[in-house]
C-alpha cells in the first residue's frame, strides 16, 4: 500500500533527523518525537484493517447515548448524575480486534458480530475531559493520542466552552483531517435555533483554525443526524485511511515543532572563517616572533659550528634564543588570544537561529582548551622540523679543525725551535725549511690563523643568509601548521555540523512529506 | 468584628499593586491573578462596603455559559432585563438590576467604582448596564454576570471581578454541567472568601426522582468541597412562560428577598462576607508573597552568579599577572637583547659614563624604539587579557542565568543574546591610563634616582616598561624565590631596577602599580556586570514584600 509505505519512509526520516539532532546536542523540547514514533509503530503493527474512532467530549454531552445509538444496542451506561463514564469503553463492529484493543489498553469492550456498514470499526467512548474528576481527563488525553479518528461531541449548552476550544480543538488544528465535530442533544432547542447554533459553532471552529470542519447536528432522542454520522464513519471504515492520516498528522506536527525549535544552522563562509581565525591564532601562537627566534637560533648554531674555535667558547655562554619560547607555552596571553579569536569566529555564526545556531556557536567557542594544546604541540613540532643541521657545517667544522691544527703545529714548531736555540744554543735556522724566505712554522701558524678567521668570516656570512632563509621557512611551516589546527579543531567540526544540519533539514522535509 | 480601617486597606492595596511578579516561575501566573483579584476585591467590595455598611446588598448571578443565568435573572426580576439565547456565550455587558431608590448607590461609585455605567440600550464590553425597576425590593442589586468558562476569556476576567464584589453569590449551573471542573474552582474561591453562597442547579430533566437524585449528588459534592452550608436550589428543565420560569425560581427569590427584608439576616450576611473577605486576604496574599519571595530568590541567585563572575574576572587577571607569562618569551628576549645589554655593559664600563650612552645607542639602534615596541606589545596583550577575562565572565554569567529559573525572561527583557557591553575602547583606555599611571608613579616616587636611570639610558619609559614586566612576573612582592620561579623576565627586571632604585623601593612600586591595575580591572568588571544586572531590576525586591507584609499587619491593628 503506497500510503503506508510513504508513511513508513516519513517516520524513518524523522527518526534519522532526531538522531542527528541528538548527536550535536540540539534539544527539541516539546516535540515528543519519541512518543510519536512509538505510537506510530504500535498502531501500524496492527495494520489498517480497523479504524479506531473515539467519541470525545465534555461531561453530559451524551457521548454514551451516541455510542448506543451508533451501535444500535444498549452497550454504554448513560446516566443522570455527573460525571458518568470513568474508564473508556470500546465497541468493535464485525471483525474482532483484540490485538488493537490491547495496544489501546482498553479493557472494557463489547463485540458486535454484525458490523454492517461499520464492519472494522472500533468505537471508543472516552471519559470526559472537563469534570472535577481529573483521572477522567488523563485517560481521555491518553486515548486521544492513540486513536485514528476523533469525534468531538458537544451540545448546545457547552459548545462554546473554553475547555473544549482552548484545551483541545485549537492545539489539534493540524489534525482537521482526522476530526469530526458533533453538536448533540439538538432536541433541547427548536429547529431554527439548531441552524443558528451550528453556524455559531462553525464560526468558533474557524477561529480555532478548523474552518474545514462541518459540524453534524445529532439527537439520540429523535435520531436526527445519527445516520449522517454513521455514514461519515462508514466512509472512513471503507477507506481505511484514517490510521495513516492520523499518524501523518502527528508526524507533520512533530516535524514542524522540531523544525521551529532546532532552527537553521545558517550559512557560514567557512573559507573566510578559516582565514580570519587562522590569522588570530597565528598571533596567539606567536608565529612571527618564533620565526625570528628560529632565525637567531640558526645563526647562533651556525656560528658555533663554523666559527673560529677559540672564539666559540665565549659564544657558548650566551643563552640560546629559542629558549625564550619555553616561557611562552601555555601563556595567559596566548590563551586569551585563542579565546578571543574563537569568540570572534563564533560571532560569525551568530546569525544562525535557535538550536543549531547555539550548537554551531559552542562547537567553535568551547574548543579553546583543545586549540591551545594543539597550537602548543604544533609550534613545537614545527620548530623541530626546521631545525636541521646543514651538511656544510660539518665540512666547515673539519676545515676549522684543520686550520687550528696547522696553527698549533706552527706554534709548537716555532716554540720548539726557539727553546732549542735558547737553551741548547744550537743554531737551527738552517735546518728550518723555508718557502720564499718565510720559515715553514711561521707560515703554518699564520696561515692556520688567517684561514681560520677567513673561514669563520665566510661561515658567518653564510649563516646570516641561512638564518633569513630558516626564519622564512619557519614562518611558512608554522603558518601551515596553525592553519591545520584551525581546520581540524574548528572548521572541520563546524563543517560537519553544518552539513548535518542541512541533512537534518532535508530529512525533516521528507518527514513532512515534501519531496 | 474588628473591621480594618480604610487607611489600612488603601495601604495594602498600594503595596500589592507595587508588587510585580514578572518572572514566569512556578505559581507566578496564578499568584498574579490572586493579587489582582485581591486588589480588585479591596477596591470593588471592601472599601465601598466599609464606607457604608447599610448600603444595598449586591447579589451576583454567576456560572457557566448556557446555564440560564439570564433566564433566572429575568425570572427573579419578573421582567425581561437580560436577553437569553441559544448562542454562546450569551450575556454581553453585565446587567445590574436595582430598585429606583438605590440609584445613587449603584450609579455612583458605590460598588465596582472602576467600571463605567450605562443605561438605555444595552451594549457590550465591561460597562455595567443599569436597570432600575420597582419589581425588586429596595436595598438589593441583582447582577447578571458573564460566564466563567466560554471561549471569551474577557468574560471570565470580568466575572471573577464581579463575583469579588458580591455580598451574595448565586451560582447557576445545570444538570449537564454540575461536575465541570471550572465552576468548582470558582466555588472554592467563594468558600475561601466566606461569601454567602447559593447554588442553583438549572435544567434538571423532568422525571420522577431526577430533581432529588441530582440535588443529592450536588449536595454530596458540595460537602466534599467544604461548602456544606451553601444553599442549594434545583430547577427543572422547560416550564418557561414568556422566557421566564413559571415557578422554579421562587425558592431562590424567597431566599434573597428574605435576606434583604430581615435586617438581622442581612447584617449577618454583610458581616460574614466582609469578615470572610478580610480573612481570606491573609492566605491569598500569603500565596502572593510566597510567589514574590521565589522571584526575589531567583533574582538573587542570578545576582550572585554575576557578582561571583565579576570577582572571578578580576581574580583571573590577578592570577595571570602572577603567572609571569604575560609577555611571550620572544618579546622578553628582544627586550633583553636591547635594554638588558645596555645595563650589563654599563656595569662593565662604569667609568665611561655618559659616553657609553651614545655608544649604546650607536650599537643597538636606539633603545627608545624598542621600549615603545615592548610597551605597545604589553598594552595589546594586556588589553586582550582583560577583555577576555571580563567578556568571558559575562558570557559565563549569561550561560548560568539561562540555566536558572526565570533567566531566559530576564535576558529577553534585557534584549537579546548579549545584553552587556563588549566594546574594546574602554579596555584600551584602561590599559593606556594604567601605563601612563605607572610612568607617573615612577616620576613622583623615584625623584633624584631618575638621573641614575637616565644614566642607564633607560629613560623613564624604559623604567616604566621594565617595572611593568616585573609586575607581571611577581605573585606578590619581588622576593628572590618567586622571581626565580617566574623565570627570566623578573630576574632580569629586578637586576635592572634594583640597580637603579634599590630592592625595597622596587617592591613598593611594583605592588602599587599592580594594585592600581587590578583596581581598574575590578572597576571595569563591576561596570559591565552592573549593566547586565540592571536586567534584574524588573524582579521585586525584599523591600516590596516587606511593604506588603507590613500593610497586612496593619489590617489587624
Amino acid at each position: 500500500m503506497n500510503g503506508l509505505d510513504s508513511l513508513r519512509a516519513r517516520l524513518t526520516a524523522l527518526r534519522d533527523a532526531a538522531t542527528l539532532l541528538a548527536t550535536h546536542g540540539v534539544a527539541v523540547e516539546g516535540a515528543d518525537v519519541e512518543g510519536v514514533l512509538a505510537r506510530a509503530e504500535g498502531r501500524l503493527r496492527h495494520g489498517t484493517d480497523h479504524t479506531v474512532v473515539a467519541l470525545a467530549g465534555s461531561t453530559g454531552s451524551g457521548k454514551s447515548s451516541l455510542l448506543n445509538a451508533l451501535a444500535e444496542a444498549d452497550v454504554a451506561r448513560s446516566g443522570l448524575t455527573r460525571p458518568t463514564t470513568a474508564i473508556a469503553q470500546a465497541v468493535t463492529f464485525g471483525r474482532p480486534a483484540e490485538g488493537l484493543l490491547g495496544h489501546l489498553e482498553v479493557s472494557r469492550s463489547h463485540h458486535l458480530a454484525e458490523g454492517g456498514v461499520l464492519d472494522g470499526l472500533v468505537l471508543l467512548d472516552l471519559p470526559d475531559f472537563d469534570s472535577v474528576a481529573s483521572a477522567h481527563r488523563a485517560e481521555a488525553d491518553r486515548l486521544i493520542r492513540l486513536v485514528d479518528l476523533m469525534v468531538w461531541v458537544t451540545d448546545p449548552q457547552k459548545y462554546a466552552d473554553e475547555a473544549l476550544h482552548a484545551g483541545y480543538l485549537r492545539p489539534l488544528a493540524s489534525h482537521a483531517e482526522v476530526m469530526q465535530v458533533v453538536l448533540n442533544k439538538v432536541d433541547t432547542i427548536d429547529a431554527a435555533q439548531v441552524a443558528a447554533c451550528v453556524a455559531d459553532l462553525s464560526r468558533l471552529l474557524a477561529e480555532d483554525g478548523l474552518e474545514q470542519l462541518d459540524p453534524i447536528a445529532t439527537s439520540t432522542v429523535t435520531g436526527d443526524g445519527v445516520d449522517e454520522l454513521r455514514g461519515v464513519l462508514a466512509a472512513e471504515v471503507t477507506a481505511r485511511a484514517a490510521a495513516v492520516e492520523r499518524i501523518g498528522a502527528d508526524l507533520t506536527a512533530a516535524t514542524q515543532r522540531v523544525r521551529s525549535v532546532a532552527g537553521v544552522a545558517g550559512t557560514v563562509d567557512l573559507a573566510t572563517l578559516q582565514q580570519t581565525t587562522a590569522g588570530g591564532l597565528a598571533d596567539a601562537a606567536g608565529v612571527g616572533d618564533t620565526a625570528v627566534l628560529v632565525g637567531a637560533q640558526y645563526q647562533r648554531d651556525a656560528v658555533l659550528a663554523v666559527g673560529w674555535p677559540p672564539l666559540r667558547i665565549l659564544r657558548r655562554w650566551r643563552r640560546p634564543p629559542l629558549e625564550a619560547r619555553r616561557t611562552s607555552s601555555g601563556s595567559a596571553v596566548a590563551r586569551s588570544q585563542v579565546s578571543r579569536a574563537l569568540r570572534a569566529a563564533g560571532e560569525q555564526v551568530e546569525g544562525a537561529g535557535d538550536g543549531w545556531g547555539a550548537a554551531a556557536r559552542s562547537a567553535v567557542r568551547d574548543r579553546a582548551d583543545a586549540v591551545v594544546e594543539a597550537l602548543d604541540t604544533q609550534t613545537t613540532r614545527g620548530v623541530q622540523a626546521v631545525r636541521t643541521a646543514p651538511r656544510w657545517w660539518t665540512a666547515a667544522r673539519r676545515l676549522q679543525q684543520l686550520w687550528l691544527l696547522a696553527l698549533l703545529l706552527g706554534v709548537v714548531w716555532l716554540v720548539g725551535v726557539a727553546l732549542a736555540e735558547a737553551l741548547l744554543l744550537v743554531d737551527l735556522r738552517q735546518l728550518v725549511p723555508r718557502w720564499r724566505g718565510i720559515a715553514a712554522p711561521t707560515l703554518l701558524a699564520a696561515g692556520g690563523l688567517l684561514l681560520g678567521l677567513l673561514t669563520a668570516l665566510v661561515g658567518r656570512w653564510l649563516a646570516a643568509v641561512g638564518a633569513r632563509r630558516r626564519a622564512a621557512r619557519a614562518r611558512e611551516e608554522l603558518t601551515r601548521r596553525v592553519a591545520d589546527v584551525v581546520a581540524t579543531q574548528v572548521i572541520d567540526p563546524l563543517g560537519t555540523l553544518l552539513a548535518d544540519a542541512r541533512e537534518a533539514a532535508a530529512l525533516l522535509d521528507r518527514a513532512e512529506g515534501r519531496p | 468584628m474588628t473591621a480594618p480601617t480604610v487607611e489600612a486597606l488603601l495601604a495594602l492595596r498600594d503595596a500589592l499593586v507595587a508588587l510585580d511578579l514578572p518572572l514566569p516561575l512556578a505559581d507566578a501566573g496564578e499568584a498574579a491573578v490572586t493579587r489582582d483579584e485581591a486588589v480588585a476585591q479591596v477596591e470593588d467590595y471592601l472599601l465601598p462596603r466599609l464606607a457604608n455598611v447599610d448600603a444595598p446588598l449586591l447579589a451576583v448571578l454567576g456560572g457557566s455559559t448556557g446555564s440560564g443565568k439570564s433566564t433566572l435573572t429575568n425570572s427573579l426580576v419578573g421582567v425581561e432585563v437580560s436577553e437569553a439565547g441559544v448562542l454562546r456565550p450569551t450575556t454581553r455587558s453585565p446587567v445590574l438590576v436595582h430598585h429606583p431608590d438605590d440609584r445613587a448607590w449603584f450609579a455612583g461609585d458605590g460598588v465596582l467604582p472602576d467600571l463605567p455605567r450605562q443605561t438605555g440600550e444595552r451594549g457590550s464590553g465591561r460597562a455595567l448596564h443599569l436597570v432600575a425597576t420597582d419589581r425588586i425590593p429596595a436595598g438589593l442589586g441583582i447582577l447578571d454576570s458573564p460566564d466563567i468558562d466560554s471561549v471569551e476569556v474577557a468574560n471570565h476576567e470580568l466575572a471573577a471581578k464581579l463575583l469579588g464584589a458580591a455580598d451574595l453569590w448565586v451560582f447557576v449551573t445545570t444538570a449537564a454541567r454540575y461536575a465541570d471542573a471550572v465552576p468548582w474552582a470558582y466555588l472554592a474561591r467563594a468558600r475561601e472568601r466566606g461569601a454567602a453562597i447559593g447554588v442553583v442547579v438549572n435544567r434538571i430533566p423532568v422525571g420522577a426522582d431526577n430533581l432529588a437524585t441530582v440535588l443529592a449528588d450536588v449536595r454530596r459534592m458540595l460537602g466534599e468541597q467544604g461548602l456544606a452550608d451553601a444553599r442549594l436550589f434545583g430547577i427543572e428543565e422547560g416550564g418557561l412562560v414568556d422566557g421566564r420560569m413559571d415557578g422554579g425560581h421562587l425558592q431562590v427569590k424567597g431566599w434573597i428577598d428574605g435576606l434583604v427584608a430581615d435586617a438581622d439576616a442581612r447584617a449577618v450576611v454583610v458581616r460574614r462576607t466582609v469578615q470572610g473577605a478580610v480573612d481570606s486576604l491573609w492566605p491569598r496574599i500569603g500565596r502572593v508573597m510566597a510567589a514574590a519571595r521565589l522571584q526575589v530568590e531567583a533574582a538573587e541567585a542570578m545576582r550572585e552568579v554575576s557578582l561571583a563572575q565579576q570577582e572571578a574576572a578580576q581574580r583571573t587577571v590577578a592570577e595571570q599577572l602572577g603567572s609571569g607569562v604575560l609577555l611571550r618569551g620572544e618579546v622578553v628576549e628582544r627586550f633583553r637583547e636591547q635594554v638588558g645589554t645596555a645595563a650589563w655593559m654599563d656595569r662593565l664600563q662604569q667609568t665611561v659614563g655618559r659616553v657609553r650612552d651614545r655608544i649604546a645607542r650607536a650599537l643597538f639602534g636606539g633603545g627608545d624604539g624598542e621600549v615603545e615596541a615592548v610597551r605597545g606589545q604589553l598594552r595589546s596583550n594586556l588589553v586582550g587579557l582583560v577583555d577576555d577575562a571580563v567578556t568571558g565572565s559575562l558570557e559565563r554569567t549569561v550561560a548560568a542565568w539561562r540555566q536558572l529559573p526565570g533567566g531566559d525572561e530576564v535576558l529577553a527583557s534585557a534584549g537579546g543574546s548579549r545584553p552587556y557591553a563588549t566594546d574594546l575602547a574602554p579596555v584600551e583606555d584602561l590599559v593606556a591610563r594604567w601605563q601612563d599611571g605607572v610612568v607617573e608613579l615612577i616620576r613622583t616616587r623615584a625623584g633624584g634616582k631618575l638621573t641614575v636611570a637616565r644614566g642607564l639610558s633607560l629613560g623613564i619609559n624604559g623604567i616604566g616598561v621594565t617595572l611593568m614586566m616585573g609586575i607581571f612576573a611577581s605573585t606578590g612582592g619581588l622576593t628572590g624565590g618567586e622571581v626565580a620561579v617566574a623565570g627570566g623576565t623578573a630576574a632580569f627586571s629586578q637586576t635592572v631596577l634594583s640597580a637603579v632604585f634599590g630592592e625595597q623601593a622596587i617592591r613598593d612600586l611594583a605592588r602599587t602599580a599592580r594594585e592600581d591595575l587590578l583596581e581598574r580591572v575590578a572597576a571595569l568588571a563591576r561596570e559591565r556586570h552592573e549593566g547586565l544586572r540592571a536586567a534584574l531590576d524588573l524582579a521585586p525586591t525584599a523591600a516590596d514584600i516587606d511593604a506588603v507584609e507590613a500593610a497586612l499587619e496593619g489590617l489587624s491593628r
